[in-house]
Parts: structure tokens; C-alpha cells; sequence
């Protein structure tokens, strides 16, 4: 089964990587069921329905909160932010040519040690955040 | 749905939410959107529904007052049916007024579907789905007498008066961890000035005017872990966590309230004060 390769996060980007669903109507690319759009019938990917609706990405947020789609709106806030606000996101999964538009922060792969995922164990197994 | 319907399916921890007003929580972003999202649509959806039941109930008081007055200067049948008819618009008023105290007793502030839900909505983008996010809200109003710090009254003698009062209210901070390893701690603090202005025009007549004004205080504190991220400045060397504190004051009109915009941007600036650290595991 393929995984999901829509990009997970705000601030910094992860892969998704939960089993793909389906593939998106318009990008073709494997998608989990949770990164499909409700408002698509579930047909196309959360980032190609952010694309579709550019112009009202940024509308207020709050305005119908448990009638709107959370997770879908929040995918077109985050494409309008990135334009509106010049942030790069950090990238935390492998270049891919469908988010050429974010001007993304990528981490050095070749010096990187192979396995330590971002979600973040240390060397003893702790979780990287009780190590502080 | 109805208001009160959305208020009826409410489970029992999201009724005493909305009893208390505020709540401090300490669980993943999908539980607690699931549990506060269904709280902020009954708000939004009882804003109408309050004006509505408090428009029904002054006008079938009225109506009933005017159709008992016509009912007994009348005889026989139609006293006894005009009568009857004032009885029913009575009761209809009371229904109106339970519904009306009902909801106005769950009203909690519009932060919640304006700021911590969209907040929340965030947030759960970059938190492992396991982890989760502490929360400490205070959704009563921000003008609620407990939070009242001042009262500003220079002239208490003739026309125009001023008074105004100030309120200070740190409504809402919490924490959480990102996938990536980075530590957030947030607090917002509302400072509302309210300014009542009492003017006597020419003619003896008295008018007040309320104006609210809210300025927003949002502190943001950051760790960033070094094994990911390089600082671009004052690193320390050695540390294993880079802090990065951040703040920004807003003011603005109580209808419009900027929390939400503020703690993305200062989140924001933060990211923009590290860089990719070099060879770090990705
Ligand atoms: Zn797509
Ligand atoms: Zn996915």
C-alpha cells in the first residue's frame, strides 16, 4: 500500500505517511483518507482544494466552527499564510516538486543520521523534550 | 440545529464547561477539539436565538398586557375568550423568558470559536497526534466584575461625564510540543477599556454612549531543540534547547479580536529565528 504524501504541519512540514486511501483526482497522489476534502466528495487532496480556493484561504476563522471542516480550512489558511506572511516552512520529508510553490527550509540530508525520527527519541529512548 | 437543540446534545463535561466557563485541560488536539468545537457552535448559534427569545419575550408580555386591558372592559364571551387568549400569550412569555435565561446562562465568550478553536485547529498540525496540549481558558466576559482593576472617573458633578473602567483579563495560556521537538508556552492577556460617556443636550435630555476598546498582550516563550534547529542569534554553546521569548501588543475594537492572527505570527517569528541545523537528523 502506498502512504500519503500530503505534508503534515504548519510551522515545519512533515510527511503524512499514513496509508494512501485513494489517490487525488487532480494531482494523483496517494492520499490518506484524513488529508481528502469533504467539500470534494473526497476525491481530491486537502493542498489541491487549498489551491482551488486561494482567494478566500484567509477568510475569518471561527466562523462556523464544527460546520466547517477544520482540517480543510486550516490547509488553506496555511497556503494563504505562507504567501501572505513570506514564511518558509521547515522541511522535514523528502523534495517534492508539488510543493515547489512553499519556499521551503530543508534539513541537510547527507549529514543527517539516518533514523532519528522527528517526532523524537534520543539515543536512551526518552522522548527528545523530557531531555531538558 | 436549534441553539437549544445543540445545547441538549451537549454531553455532560461539555454542559459544566459551558456552567463554569472556564476549563483547564491537558489532552491531544483531536480530543479537545471535539470536545470544546461542539461548545463554540452552540455559542455561535445562540447569539441569534438570545436576541430572538429576548425579542419574543418583551413583545408577548406587552401583547398580553394589552389583550387582558381590552379583555376585561369587555362582557361575556369575549371577556372570557380575550381573557384566555392573555393567559396563553403569558404563558408564552414565560416559555420565552426560560429559553432566554437558559441561554443567556450558557453564554460563554466568542474567544473560544475566535481564537482557541482556529488556535487548536493549528496547533494540531504540528503536535504528534498522541501528545498532548495543555489548556487553561477563562471564557467568562471580559468585563466580568472579577476582573474590573480600575475605575477611572474625573468628573462626577454635571454634564458631559466621563467614566471609565478597566478590565485585565488573562483569559487563556497553555503549552504544548511539537513533532519536531520544539517546546511552546503561550499566554494572552486582554486589558478592555470600557468608556461610558454621559452628554445633556440643550433640551435636558440625557444620552450614554459605551465604547470598548481591547488591547491584546500575547507572550509567546520557544525552546527549539539544537539537535534540529541553529540558532541565528545569542546561542549559547553546549545547549540543548535554544529559548527564544516573543511579544506583541494589539489594539483593536472587542468585535474583532486579534489573538488568533498574534499567536501564529509570534510563532512564526520565532521559526524565523533558527536556522536548519547543519547534518542534523532529519
Ligand atoms: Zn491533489
Ligand atoms: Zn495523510
Amino acid at each position: 500500500m502506498n502512504e500519503c504524501m500530503s505534508k503534515q504541519g504548519f510551522f515545519s512540514l512533515r510527511p503524512c505517511g499514513e496509508p494512501a486511501a485513494t489517490n487525488c483526482a487532480t494531482c494523483s497522489r496517494p492520499v490518506c483518507s484524513r488529508h481528502l476534502s469533504p467539500t470534494s466528495g473526497f476525491t481530491q487532496c486537502l493542498d489541491c482544494t487549498a489551491r482551488g480556493v486561494e482567494g478566500d484561504a484567509l477568510r475569518q476563522p471561527g466562523s462556523n466552527p464544527g460546520v466547517d471542516d477544520d482540517r480543510e480550512w486550516a490547509y488553506g489558511y496555511r497556503r494563504g499564510y505562507y504567501a501572505s506572511h513570506s514564511y518558509a516552512p521547515f522541511n522535514y520529508g523528502d523534495d517534492d516538486s508539488y510543493y515547489d510553490d512553499y519556499d521551503m527550509r530543508s534539513f541537510d540530508r547527507d549529514l543527517g543520521t539516518s533514523n532519528a525520527g522527528i517526532t523524537g527519541t534520543d539515543a536512551d529512548g526518552k522522548p527528545d523534550w523530557t531531555d531538558s | 440545529m436549534s441553539a437549544t437543540g445543540l445545547l441538549r446534545k451537549l454531553s455532560d463535561e461539555q454542559k459544566s464547561i459551558l456552567a463554569a466557563k472556564s476549563v483547564k485541560l491537558n489532552r491531544p488536539a483531536d480530543e479537545l477539539l471535539a470536545l470544546l468545537k461542539p461548545i463554540a457552535a452552540f455559542d455561535v448559534a445562540a447569539a441569534p436565538a438570545r436576541k430572538q427569545a429576548g425579542c419574543s419575550l418583551a413583545a408577548l408580555i406587552v401583547l398580553s398586557v394589552v389583550v387582558a386591558i381590552y379583555g376585561v372592559n369587555q362582557e361575556g364571551n369575549l371577556r372570557f375568550v380575550s381573557l384566555g387568549l392573555a393567559g396563553a400569550l403569558l404563558v408564552g412569555a414565560i416559555i420565552s423568558g426560560t429559553t432566554w435565561r437558559k441561554l443567556q446562562a450558557a453564554d460563554v465568550s466568542d474567544n473560544l470559536s475566535k481564537i482557541v478553536i482556529p488556535f487548536l485547529t493549528i496547533l494540531r498540525e504540528d503536535v504528534a497526534p498522541a501528545e498532548p496540549v495543555a489548556l487553561d481558558i477563562d471564557l467568562t466576559a471580559g468585563d466580568a466584575k472579577k476582573k474590573l482593576t480600575q475605575t477611572i472617573n474625573p468628573k462626577t458633578k454635571g454634564y458631559p461625564k466621563l467614566v471609565t473602567t478597566v478590565y485585565l483579563d488573562p483569559w487563556f495560556e497553555g503549552s504544548a510540543v511539537f513533532a519536531d521537538g520544539t517546546q511552546l508556552k503561550w499566554k494572552v492577556v486582554d486589558r478592555l477599556r470600557v468608556t461610558k460617556k454621559t452628554k445633556k443636550n440643550p433640551r435636558g435630555k440625557i444620552k450614554m454612549k459605551t465604547k470598548t476598546k481591547v488591547r491584546s498582550d500575547v507572550r509567546v516563550t520557544m525552546a527549539f531543540p539544537t539537535k534540529h534547529y541553529a540558532p541565528k542569534h545569542n546561542a549559547v554553546p553546549g545547549e540543548k534547547r535554544h529559548e527564544v521569548k516573543l511579544a506583541k501588543r494589539t489594539k483593536g475594537a472587542a468585535e474583532t479580536p486579534q489573538g488568533f492572527p498574534m499567536l501564529i505570527d509570534l510563532i512564526a517569528d520565532g521559526y524565523r529565528k533558527v536556522n536548519a541545523q547543519k547534518g542534523a537528523a532529519r
